[in-house]
């Protein structure tokens, strides 16, 4: 079974993406409303997937990314969500080794379908 | 046979009474202990009851409407929760509102659109526009932000009443929503304005400037003789960045406006205008000119439009006079690249510079 941590300090949100992805049977949905928390879940716990925001209290979507891939050598795919218009902020995410990005608002299908292709990649 | 008086007196000592006593009080005590946490755990759970069910069916909504057809039972099943929670109580009704801007921010395409239409559908935008009757300027700042994020093109007349209502920041709330709401006309605030631009709304009517096409964007001349300056200075700005050739002859006479704000704005567009035409009014506001971000500007503008040959000898006579640092590294910043003469005249001024420096920097205590 699959598990997916989703990282957003937007409540309702997370909790519509948990029950899309739920329903579309994708695994277990772990969900965070900071980077604070979602550096401690990955601590102790291993995921197939993270969802970030970028901006997230504490520690950002970026540093998140930073903290996967350099700190805990990681390779777990990571989708960043980020508002429409910070194109350069997307390309460092990029540049530190995020896999994918969906620009706000975004359909749930669409997100369904990422998440899909990079599970399954 | 014994009387229950006869027992208590014969049989109970001081001691025994007073642990007696103590027992029966404490036990009172974790009985009303207990009593509160059922009676509050049980509030709690009628309170979360719609608070989950109000979660879960807009989650349904957004979630499964792009599947419409698929899950059309369980979509309109979700919103009959919903209408029946919101008729509860308008703390409920408040909390499906907040949630569903939420949700409609971040969504698009169908699930936006079927968000949408339960806003519409339950009549939330009643509890919206209740809010605009409100004393309270924040609650009218409120009703204002939700329907204009839940695109209420119907509720438009509602809130233009409030450009001139007392509190500047419900003015200034109230301009957004216009801006958002109708993006065909982004400068349909500005008409009347009274209060100065904000860099916000700048920035919103240029990004929805942008998204025009040639023939919808306004001429933006018609607004340079506007009583507040900061639409002026805005208009000249997007005149220049929108290509409007038409504007420079406006434009060349408003670099003489009394105003310095404006008359630098001018300046500055006609140097992105590259227009030729003016570097002699130019040239002669520069020379009556007071203002030293006004003089900056006309010399860079000159630098770019005007005749080098013409200008060489009065910039290197204005080098030598000039006792304001600004205009002087500007002047040979521009003279440095239009001869030889100019380079050796900046390499002096820098070194000026420098000495200067170095001086103040030996001279200082700390170092000896």
């Amino acid at each position: 079974m699959k598990k997916i941590l989703v990282c957003d300090d937007d409540e309702a949100l997370i909790s519509m993406i948990r029950f899309k992805l739920s329903k579309e049977n994708y695994g277990e949905v772990v969900k965070v409303a900071d980077g604070r928390e979602a550096m401690h879940e990955l601590i102790y716990h291993d995921f197939d997937m993270i969802i970030t925001d970028i901006h997230m209290p504490y520690f950002s979507g970026l540093e998140l990314v930073t903290f996967v891939r350099e700190k805990l050598g990681d390779k777990t795919p990571i989708i960043v969500l980020s508002v429409e218009g910070i194109e350069n902020t997307v390309t460092e995410a990029f540049q530190l080794g995020a896999d994918d990005f969906i620009s706000k608002p975004f359909s749930p299908n669409e997100l369904s379908m990422r998440v899909k292709r990079l599970l399954s990649a | 046979m014994e009387t229950l008086s006869t027992i208590w007196r014969e049989s109970t000592s001081y001691y025994e009474l007073c642990a007696l006593f103590f027992a029966g009080s404490s036990g009172l005590i974790i009985l009303g202990i207990t009593l509160n946490r059922q009676v509050s755990r049980w509030k709690r759970s009628k309170l979360l009851r719609p608070h989950n069910l109000i979660k879960n069916s807009l989650n349904t909504i957004a979630a499964l409407a792009p599947d419409i057809e698929e899950y059309a039972t369980e979509i309109q099943e979700a919103q009959q929760h919903l209408q029946q929670v919101t008729q509860r109580s308008p703390g409920l009704a408040q909390f499906v509102i907040d949630r569903l801007i939420e949700l409609h921010k971040n969504l698009s395409g169908i699930s936006a659109r079927v968000l949408k239409k339960v806003y519409d559908d339950l009549h939330l935008y009643r509890v919206s526009k209740q809010k605009l009757m409100n004393g309270n300027y924040a609650t009218v700042i409120k009703g204002i932000q939700e329907l204009a994020e839940m695109r209420r093109h119907e509720d438009i007349e509602s809130i233009v009443g409030f450009l001139d209502y007392y509190h500047e920041l419900v003015r200034l709330e109230t301009r957004v929503a216009l801006i958002s709401l109708i993006p065909e006309d982004p400068l349909i605030c500005l008409k009347s304005m009274k209060d100065p631009l904000t860099k916000w709304e700048e920035i919103l009517i240029y990004n929805k400037l942008r998204k025009l096409s040639p023939e919808q964007v306004p001429a933006f001349k018609a607004y340079f003789d506007h009583t507040n300056p900061t639409v002026i200075c805005y208009c000249i700005n997007m005149a220049a960045r929108f290509l409007q050739y038409d504007a420079i002859d406006l434009m060349t006479r408003l670099i003489f406006h009394k105003n310095d704000a404006i008359s630098w704005q001018a300046v500055n567009a006609l140097k992105m205008l590259e227009a030729d035409q003016a570097a002699n009014f130019i040239l002669l506001l520069l020379q009556k000119t007071k203002s030293i971000k006004v003089r900056v500007e006309c010399i860079e503008c000159l630098a770019q439009i005007g005749d080098t040959k013409k200008l060489a000898p009065l910039f290197r006579k204005a080098i030598d006079k000039n006792k304001n640092s600004a205009v002087t590294k500007t002047l040979s910043k521009v003279f440095v690249n239009w001869d030889k003469s100019g380079a050796k005249k900046l390499s002096e001024t820098r070194f000026k510079g420098k000495s200067k420096l170095m001086v103040s920097h030996f001279s200082n205590s700390l170092i000896h």
